[in-house]
């Protein structure tokens, strides 16, 4: 079974409690999933601040985009072994949030910081 | 342009750098760099970038140090307290490099003051606070083709890419949507020096031609754990800003 390492950053490791762990997913899990299952199922407790922290929500419930994808808030930064999720490419296609998570990826999760 | 004798002793130690020489240092003293906001990054950028030679430095701040600056910005000393941060570091800069100019614009950066602020501009360097401030001056530097240093930080942590128009993302590419704004956020004043000194690291680069720029790639500094991580940011083509680039 593939694993990979979610590592936080700034609020989310807070609010997680957790710098870097590991999750075993099943071969064809995508980022998606990550972020919007296996993150918030283990957190559970911290399941509702981390989707409204990381995804655009109304009334309470994420929105959608129109591949089925939720909507992330536009400024954090979300990356792929170092690289942004937006840009990584797979299959010949730049599938976003799509992404097929492989053995051994590591995604990072950073909020930007504005102060100077 | 030549430099002068006095220029060239004080300069001596850059001018033996491989690639640097006196054609770099002319090069520096030709330059105008804006230093967009004087506090945590913007005061040891502006030092670092006088001391080392900018012909012309533009300091843009429409603020006054108040006490509670003074464990970062480091331009404001205890008897600036009250006085305007442009002028002060104006003052202080031309004491330690008399050979340069320095311009103190006590103002803000608006899209109505962007051109008179930075329009002959060579690069202009991010000492701001805020997003929105950020926003106006890259829309700014996409529209004429200047490179915008950006850094930004909190606490132990922080963050800087240079963004070079028409080569690389813009701050936009980066951040589709604006992130939010914190009033008085948590900084330990080593953080923005570090950041402040690879910025002044990036413009003289950019001048004089030597080395690659970070450009495609942000910084990430982690100082609580003392990381530095890069990070592959590539140029959004359906990018608003910089996207018919």
């Amino acid at each position: 079974m593939p694993s990979v390492k979610a590592r936080y950053f700034l609020g989310f490791r807070e609010l997680l409690n957790a710098k870097e762990e590991e999750y075993r997913i099943e071969d064809g899990t995508t980022l998606v999933d990550l972020l919007l299952e296996h993150i918030p199922k283990r957190h559970w407790r911290s399941s509702e601040g981390w989707k409204k922290r990381l995804f655009e929500v109304d009334g309470g419930d994420i929105k959608f985009n129109e591949d089925g994808t939720p909507v992330l808030k536009g400024y954090y930064m979300i990356l792929v072994n170092g690289r942004s999720y937006a840009f990584v490419s797979q299959g010949g296609e730049t599938p976003g949030l799509k992404y097929e998570l492989k053995d051994g990826d590591v995604i990072a999760i950073l909020p930007p910081v504005g102060g100077g | 342009m030549d430099l002068s004798p006095t220029e060239l002793e004080r300069y001596s130690r850059q001018l033996l750098i491989p690639g640097w020489g006196s054609e770099g240092q002319t090069k520096l003293k030709a330059s105008k760099v804006v230093v967009a906001g004087i506090g945590g990054l913007g005061c040891p950028a502006a030092l670092y970038l006088a001391a080392a030679g900018i012909g012309k430095i533009v300091l843009v701040d429409r603020g006054k140090f108040e006490l509670s600056n003074l464990n970062r910005q480091i331009l404001g000393w205890q008897r600036d307290i009250g006085r305007f941060k442009a002028e002060v570091a104006k003052e202080k800069l031309e004491e330690l490099n008399p050979e340069i100019q320095v311009e103190a614009l006590i103002t803000e950066v608006t899209k109505n003051s962007a051109d008179d602020l930075m329009g002959d501009a060579d690069v202009v360097v991010d000492g701001m606070d805020n997003w929105r401030t950020r926003f106006v001056i890259n829309e700014y530097c996409v529209m004429r083709g200047i490179p915008f240093v950006h850094a930004g930080v909190t606490a132990l942590y922080g963050q800087m890419i240079t963004l070079i128009p028409g080569k690389g993302p813009c701050l936009r590419c980066l951040f589709p949507r604006d992130p939010p704004e914190f009033e008085n956020f948590q900084v330990l004043g080593a953080t923005p020096a570090l950041l402040a000194a690879i910025q002044t690291m990036e413009v003289i680069k950019l001048i004089t031609g030597i080395g690659d720029p970070l450009s495609g790639r942000m910084l990430f500094l982690d100082g609580k754990e003392m990381t530095f991580n890069t990070a592959e940011m590539k140029k959004d083509v359906e990018c608003p800003v910089c996207g018919n680039l």
